[in-house]
C-alpha cells in the first residue's frame, strides 16, 4: 500500500494539533476575540463611559460583572471595549512592522551583494537607537496629522467621535511601533530568505528562466512564511506590553479612550485601595499575553523541521 | 553526591537571603532617623529647572527658594495676609502708598559673611528687569515706576525705573501708582535680592548662563544654604549660620525630594521615608480618612480650576451660549468626587482675606435651556460638535466626560473630547486653536489682582480672545486707588462683568490634598502654601 | 587585522553620525515647543531665550552649529529649560546609577532564570517543568509598573527595612533590581528552556546517554554550551534596554537613572539632551559590537582575513 504523501503544512498541522497547549491557547484567544469584538454588540454589555459617582468601586454585583471602577463605571464593558484597543495595536501594529520588515528582508537576501549589503548596513545602524524614546518621538510627530485625518474622516462620514476616534487615535501608534519595530523580523527574512536562495529547486527556477519576482514570491517567500508567522505571534505580546508603557506614561492611548494598558495602570494605581481593578484587566491581559506565547511556542515546534525527530 | 542542581538552587535562595539580612541591619525609618537629625524630608513634585530667583517661575522651584533666599517681607507661619518684615526691618509708604521706603536690618548678612545691602536690591531688580536676562517673570516687577518699559526695551537707562538707594541699608521703591497691598507683593520671590558681588564674580549682570547659582558657587541670605544637588535625587540644605536669626530656628536642614509619581510618593510617606508630600490621590485620600485622617491635610489653595471658552469661535462667541453652558455645570457634583475639597467657584478669584468676590445669582436649567434657545439652537439642535480640548490628566478626562454628559443631558448639546500630549495641548491653547480647554491658574500673591489682571486683551495668559474695554477701564482705576477698600470695589466691578460675560466656564477653588508626619509641628494651613520653614520643629513621637 | 579594526571603527562613526542626523530632524519635527508653560513666557523673554540657546537660527545653521560643538569642543549642550546644567553632566550623574541597577539586574535575572531554564528543559513535561514556565509567563506576562507595586506593597511596606522607593541606603537596591531582574529572568528561564530542548533533542546526546554518561554531566558539559547560545545573545539587548527603557521601575521606585532622562526629555522638548542621549546610547551599542566583533575575530582566527 502506498502511503498517501504529507505536506510540509500538513505535518505541521498534524503536530500542532497535538500540542495541547497550543490547542488550549487558540482556545482562549478565540473566546476572548469574540468577547472583545462580539461582546459588546450583545445587548447586556452596558456602556463603558457611562459615569455614575453614586455607584463608584462597587464589588462584582448581578448588575455589574466585575464590578465598578471609581467612577461608577461599568468594568466588565471597560475591560471588553479595552480589549478591542489592546488587541487592535497588538494586532495592526505589528503587523506593520512584520510587513515593512517582511519586503525590505526579502529584497535585501535576494538581491544580495552590494544592495544587500548597504541595506543590512542600514539596519545595523538604526539598531542602535532607543526603542522606547524613538516610539515616543514618532507617535509625538505623527500625532498631528493623525487629529487632523481624525477631523477630515468625521467630516467626511459623518460618524461620531466616539467611534472614529478611538481607531484613528491609534495611527500614530501603529506608524510609530512599526517605523521602529521591523528590524528584527528584516535581519530574519533576510537570513532566512538567503538561506533558501541557495537551495536546489531555486536554482532549477533560475534555469527554467522564471522571472526574479515570480521566484521571489511563488518560490522563495512560501518557505519563509514559517518564522515570519512564529516571529509575528510572539511579537504581538511584547507590543502589547509596550502599549501599556505608553499608557502609563500617558501617550499613545489617552482617556477617556480606554485600554487594558489603561485599565491596568488605573488599577494599580489604586492597588492599596483594593485589587479588583488591577485583577480583571491584568486578567485578561496576562491570559491573552499567556496564550499568544503558548501558541507562538507551538507553531514554532511544528514548523520547525529540527523537531521532525519526534 | 549533591547534584550540581541542588547546588545551584541553594545558591539562588543564598544571595537574596543575605541581601535581606544586610537589609534589616537597619532598625530606624528614615523619617525617623531625620527627625532625630532634625532634617525635614520633603515631597518636591520633580526636579526644579534652577534655583536663580530671577530664572525660574514655578511652585516647587518657590519651595526650596523660600528656604534659601530672604525677601524684604516674608511670610507669616500662621497668618495669610500678615507681613513681617524679612531681610527689612520694615517697609512704610507715604501718604500715597506709591512710594515705599525699606530699612535693612544692619545684621542681615550673605551666607559667606558679607552684609546685604540696599545696593544688592537694587542690582536685583535691575538684573531682572534688564531684557537681555530674558526673565520669565519679569512683569512681577512691572509695580515699579518704569519697569515694564525697560524691561521691553522701550527705554534704556535703569534710572529711570523707580528703584532708589539712599544709604547702604536704606531702599526707596517709586511704584506706578499707589498699591496699598505692596507689602504682599514682596513676599513673592522676584522681590528677593541675588548676592551682587557672587553674580559680578561669576558673569555680568544679566549674563544667561551665569553659574553663580551652581552648588560650589551659590551664596544666599536665607535661613539655609545648599548643602548638595543631586540632580534628580535630591537637594538638601543646611543651616546658614549668618542668617541674622539664625539663633531661632530650630530646623538643622531640609531635604527635596523630587518625586514625580504621585503614587510612589504616597506609598514612600507610608513607609516612613517622608515628613510631607508635596500631593495626595483621590485614593490615597480616601484611604487615609479612614486609616489615618490626622495625617492628612486637605486646605484651601490660592487657585482656580476652569475651562476656557474661545470667544473668537462661533458659537462660541455669543455670550448667552458661554452662561448657558456654565450655567448646567453641576460644580458640587465634579468638586466632591472627581475632586477632593474643592470648593463651587462662582466666581475667578477665591475669596481671600477682606476680598470677597461678586456672586451672582444662580442661572436655572429653564433658563439656560430658553438662553441656547435665543441663541438659535433650541433644545440643542443644530449646535456644532465643539471640541473639550485636554491635556493627559486623569482628572481633566473625567472633568470632561462629566460634562459632556451635563450639556448632553439638560442642553441636548452635543461635545466630543480631545485629549493632546501636554506640550502639544498647551501651544494649541496658545494658538487658540481650541473650542474649550480645561484650564487652571494659581495665584503668585493674596491680593484679586494676581487672577484678574491675565484677562486684559494682549495678556498672554488670557488665551480666549476675550476683550471689554470696561473690564480694562476698572482695572486702569484700580491701579490710581490709594484706599484698600475702594480698590477692592473697583475690583469686584470687573470681575462681575468677567463673571457676567463668562469667557471661561468656572468649575472650583482648588484644595490641596497632602500628608503630614506627625512629628511635624508649625506647619499650618496657609492659602499660599508659602510656610516659612525657620518656624518649623520636628518632634519625635513618643 | 589593524584595518579590519579600523574599518570596524570607521563604520562605527559612520553610524553615529547617522543618528546625530536622524535625531536631529526628528526631534524638529514635534509638534510645540521647549517654551511651553503652564504660564505663557512673554514675546521679548521668549525671544531672548530662543537666541541664547540659539533655537532662533535656521535648521541648517543649527545643525552645523551642534555638530560644530560635538566634535569641536566635545560639548553635548546645554539643557533648554534648566539654566546652566549641561547634557553631559545629566548623563555622567544618572548613567553610574541605571549601570549598577543593569548590572544588578542582570545578575539576579541570569542567578534565577538560567538554572530555571535548564530544570526545565531537563525536567521537561512533568510539574517542576509547567511551574518553571509558568512562573516565567507570569513575569513575560505582566507589566513591570504591575509587579513594581506589587512587590513594593507587599516586600516594601511590611518590612520595615527596606523602603519602597529611594536610592540612597544599599537595601533600596533590592526592590528595583528584583523587579527587574524577575521579568528579565522570565525570558532567561524561557530562552534556557528552549535553546536546551533544542540541543538535547540533538543526536550527540543520545550518544552521550547511549554510553552511559550520568545526566549532570550530559547536562553539563555537552549540552550546556550550545544550549545557551540564545539565552546568552539575549542579555546585550536587555541590558541595552534596562540603560533606556527603565523609565517605569525609576518612576516607581526613584531612582534617579538615565531611562527617565530618555521619556522626560522626548515630553519637555529637551533637543539638546535628547540628542545627547541618543548619541550616548547609540555610542555604547556601537562600542558593545566592537567590542564583541574583536572578541569574535580573536578568538576565531578564520575571520581575521575577512
Amino acid at each position: 500500500m502506498i502511503d498517501k504523501g504529507s505536506s510540509l503544512w500538513a505535518d505541521a498541522w498534524h503536530r500542532l494539533a497535538h500540542n495541547r497547549a497550543a490547542i488550549a491557547s487558540l482556545g482562549v484567544l478565540i473566546v476572548i476575540l469574540l468577547l472583545c469584538f462580539i461582546g459588546p454588540l450583545m445587548p447586556f454589555v452596558k456602556s463603558p463611559t457611562a459615569i455614575n459617582m453614586a455607584n463608584a468601586n462597587t464589588a462584582p454585583s448581578a448588575v455589574h460583572w466585575f464590578g465598578t471602577d471609581q467612577l461608577g463605571r461599568d468594568l466588565f464593558a471597560r475591560v471588553l471595549y479595552g480589549g478591542q484597543v489592546s488587541l487592535l495595536v497588538g494586532v495592526v501594529a505589528t503587523g506593520v512592522a512584520v510587513l515593512i520588515g517582511v519586503i525590505y528582508g526579502a529584497v535585501a537576501g535576494y538581491a544580495g551583494g552590494k544592495i544587500d549589503d548597504l541595506m543590512m548596513r542600514f539596519v545595523d545602524i538604526l539598531f542602535a537607537l532607543p526603542f522606547l524614546v524613538l516610539v515616543i518621538l514618532f507617535s509625538l510627530v505623527v500625532d498631528e496629522p493623525a487629529a487632523d485625518f481624525t477631523d477630515w474622516v468625521i467630516h467626511i462620514t459623518g460618524i461620531g467621535r466616539d467611534h472614529v476616534a478611538p481607531i484613528t487615535t491609534l495611527i500614530p501608534l501603529f506608524i510609530a511601533i512599526g517605523a521602529i519595530g521591523w528590524l528584527t523580523i528584516a535581519r530574519i527574512v533576510r537570513a532566512q530568505v538567503m538561506s533558501v536562495k541557495k537551495q536546489e529547486f531555486v536554482e532549477a527556477a533560475v534555469s527554467l528562466g522564471l522571472s526574479r519576482t515570480r521566484i521571489l514570491f511563488r518560490h522563495i517567500l512560501p518557505n519563509v512564511i514559517g518564522p515570519v508567522i512564529i516571529y509575528t505571534t510572539l511579537a504581538v505580546p511584547g507590543i502589547m506590553l509596550l502599549e501599556s508603557v505608553l499608557s502609563f506614561l500617558g501617550l499613545g492611548v489617552k482617556p477617556p479612550n480606554s485600554s487594558w494598558g489603561i485599565l491596568i495602570k488605573e488599577g494599580a494605581d489604586r492597588m492599596e485601595a483594593g485589587g479588583l481593578l488591577l485583577f480583571f484587566p491584568s486578567l485578561f491581559f496576562a491570559s491573552t499575553l499567556f496564550a499568544l506565547n503558548f501558541l507562538g511556542d507551538g507553531l514554532r515546534d511544528a514548523l520547525d523541521p529540527k523537531s521532525a525527530n519526534d | 553526591m549533591i547534584s550540581p542542581v541542588s547546588i545551584r538552587c541553594s545558591f539562588v535562595t543564598f544571595v537574596p537571603i543575605c541581601l535581606l539580612l544586610l537589609a534589616s541591619c537597619q532598625r530606624e525609618t528614615q523619617v525617623d532617623r531625620a527627625t532625630r537629625e532634625g532634617i525635614l524630608l520633603l515631597g518636591n513634585s520633580s526636579e526644579p529647572k534652577g534655583l536663580d530667583p530671577h530664572i525660574v517661575s514655578g511652585v516647587l522651584e518657590s519651595n526650596i527658594l523660600r528656604a534659601l533666599f530672604e525677601g524684604l517681607i516674608t511670610s507669616d507661619p500662621e497668618r495669610d495676609t500678615a507681613t513681617p518684615g524679612g531681610a527689612a526691618m520694615e517697609v512704610t509708604p507715604d501718604a500715597t502708598a506709591t512710594v515705599w521706603t525699606a530699612k535693612l536690618r544692619p545684621n542681615g548678612r550673605w551666607s559667606d559673611g558679607v552684609p546685604v545691602t540696599a545696593q544688592d536690591f537694587a542690582f536685583s531688580y535691575e538684573r531682572l528687569l534688564t531684557p537681555d536676562l530674558g526673565a520669565k517673570y519679569a512683569e512681577m516687577l512691572y509695580f515699579l515706576k518704569g519697569a515694564e518699559d525697560f524691561n521691553k526695551g522701550t527705554t534704556k537707562d535703569f534710572s529711570t525705573v523707580g528703584v532708589e538707594v539712599v544709604d547702604n541699608l536704606t531702599l526707596k521703591l517709586t511704584l506706578r501708582g499707589p498699591t496699598p497691598y505692596f507689602r504682599e507683593i514682596l513676599k513673592h520671590y522676584t522681590w528677593t535680592a541675588v548676592p551682587r558681588h557672587i553674580v559680578l564674580k561669576y558673569g555680568t549682570i544679566a549674563q544667561r548662563g551665569n553659574p553663580w547659582t551652581r552648588p560650589e558657587n551659590i551664596v544666599v541670605n536665607g535661613p539655609y544654604k545648599l548643602k548638595s544637588w543631586r540632580l534628580t535625587d535630591h537637594i538638601e540644605v543646611e543651616r546658614n549660620p549668618y542668617y541674622w536669626n539664625a539663633a531661632n530656628v530650630v530646623l538643622n536642614g531640609i531635604r527635596f525630594l523630587p518625586i514625580s509619581n504621585l503614587y510612589t510618593e504616597s506609598r514612600m510617606f507610608r513607609d516612613g521615608q517622608l515628613h510631607m508630600t508635596y500631593g495626595c490621590t483621590p485614593e490615597i485620600v480616601d484611604l487615609m480618612k479612614k486609616e489615618n485622617p490626622k495625617e492628612l491635610r486637605q486646605e484651601l489653595y490660592v487657585g482656580t480650576s476652569f475651562f476656557r471658552c474661545n470667544t473668537t469661535r462661533k458659537p462660541l462667541e455669543d455670550i448667552r451660549i458661554r452662561k448657558a453652558l456654565s450655567a448646567v455645570i453641576d460644580r458640587k457634583a465634579i468638586c466632591e468626587s472627581i475632586f477632593r475639597g474643592y470648593t463651587p467657584a462662582y466666581a475667578m478669584t477665591p475669596p481671600m482675606g477682606d476680598y470677597q468676590p461678586p456672586h451672582p445669582p444662580e442661572i436655572s436649567i429653564e433658563k439656560a435651556q430658553s438662553l441656547l434657545a435665543e441663541a438659535g439652537f433650541p433644545g440643542g439642535k443644530g449646535f456644532p460638535r465643539l471640541k473639550i480640548l485636554i491635556a493627559s490628566r486623569e482628572t481633566a478626562a473625567t472633568q470632561a466626560q462629566a460634562l459632556q454628559a451635563m450639556w448632553r443631558d439638560q442642553l441636548g448639546v452635543e461635545v466630543e473630547i480631545e485629549n493632546k500630549e501636554w506640550n502639544a495641548y498647551i501651544t494649541a491653547m496658545q494658538e487658540l486653536d481650541y473650542d474649550i480647554a480645561s484650564a487652571g491658574w494659581v495665584g503668585d500673591y493674596l491680593d484679586p489682582l494676581t487672577f484678574l489682571e491675565m484677562w486684559t486683551p494682549g495678556n498672554g495668559n488670557n488665551l480666549t480672545g476675550w476683550d471689554s474695554p470696561a473690564y480694562v477701564k476698572l482695572l486702569k482705576q484700580s491701579f490710581q486707588e490709594a484706599d484698600p477698600s475702594r480698590r477692592f470695589d473697583l475690583l469686584r466691578q470687573a470681575e462681575s462683568i468677567f463673571v457676567d460675560e463668562t469667557p471661561v466656564l468656572l468649575v472650583g477653588w482648588q484644595a490641596r490634598d497632602y500628608l503630614v508626619h506627625p512629628s511635624v509641628e508649625g506647619w499650618n494651613p496657609l492659602l499660599l502654601a508659602n510656610n516659612p520653614y525657620q518656624f518649623i520643629r520636628l518632634v519625635p513621637e513618643r | 587585522m589593524i584595518r579590519l579594526i579600523l574599518s570596524r571603527i570607521g563604520q562605527g562613526v559612520i553610524t553615529l553620525f547617522v543618528l546625530i542626523t536622524l535625531t536631529f530632524f526628528l526631534v524638529r519635527a514635534m509638534p510645540g515647543s521647549p517654551y511651553a508653560e503652564e504660564k505663557a513666557i512673554p514675546e521679548h523673554a521668549l525671544k531672548r531665550m530662543k537666541e541664547y540657546t540659539g533655537l532662533d537660527q535656521p535648521i541648517p545653521v543649527q545643525y552645523f552649529r551642534y555638530l560644530k560643538n560635538l566634535i569641536v569642543h566635545q560639548d553635548l549642550g546645554d539643557l533648554i529649560k534648566k539654566d546652566g546644567v549641561k547634557v553631559s553632566e545629566v548623563i555622567s550623574q544618572s548613567f553610574p546609577v541605571s549601570l549598577s541597577l543593569g548590572l544588578l539586574s542582570i545578575s539576579i535575572a541570569l542567578m534565577i532564570g538560567i538554572p530555571a531554564g535548564v530544570i526545565a528543559a531537563v525536567k521537561k513535561n512533568t510539574y517542576v517543568d509547567y511551574i518553571c514556565l509558568t512562573c516565567a509567563m507570569i513575569g513575560i506576562c505582566l507589566p513591570s509598573f504591575v509587579i513594581g507595586p506589587l512587590l513594593a506593597v507587599a516586600v516594601g511596606l511590611s518590612l520595615k527595612s527596606i523602603n519602597v522607593a529611594g536610592w540612597s541606603a544599599p537595601s533600596d537596591w533590592i526592590l528595583p533590581a528584583f523587579t527587574l531582574g524577575l521579568i528579565n529572568a522570565a525570558y532567561l528561564a524561557r530562552l534556557a528552556r528552549g535553546g536546551m530542548l533544542d540541543v538535547l533533542s540533538q543526536d550527540y546526546i543520545r550518544t552521550a546517554k547511549a554510553k552511559g554518561a550520568p545526566g549532570s554531566r550530559i547536562v553539563i558539559r555537552h549540552a550546556l554550551r550550545g544550549g545557551l547560545i540564545p539565552a546568552v545573545a539575549f542579555i546585550g539587548p536587555a541590558f541595552a534596554g534596562m540603560i533606556s527603557g527603565s523609565f517605569v521601575i525609576e518612576t516607581i521606585f526613584q531612582v534617579p537613572g538615565m531611562g527617565q532622562h530618555f521619556v522626560n526629555a522626548a515630553t519637555d522638548r529637551e533637543f539638546f539632551l535628547i540628542q545627547g542621549l541618543v548619541l550616548f546610547y547609540g555610542f555604547l551599542i556601537v562600542g558593545a559590537n566592537l567590542l564583541a566583533d574583536l572578541a569574535q575575530i580573536a578568538l576565531n582566527p578564520r575571520l581575521r582575513k575577512a
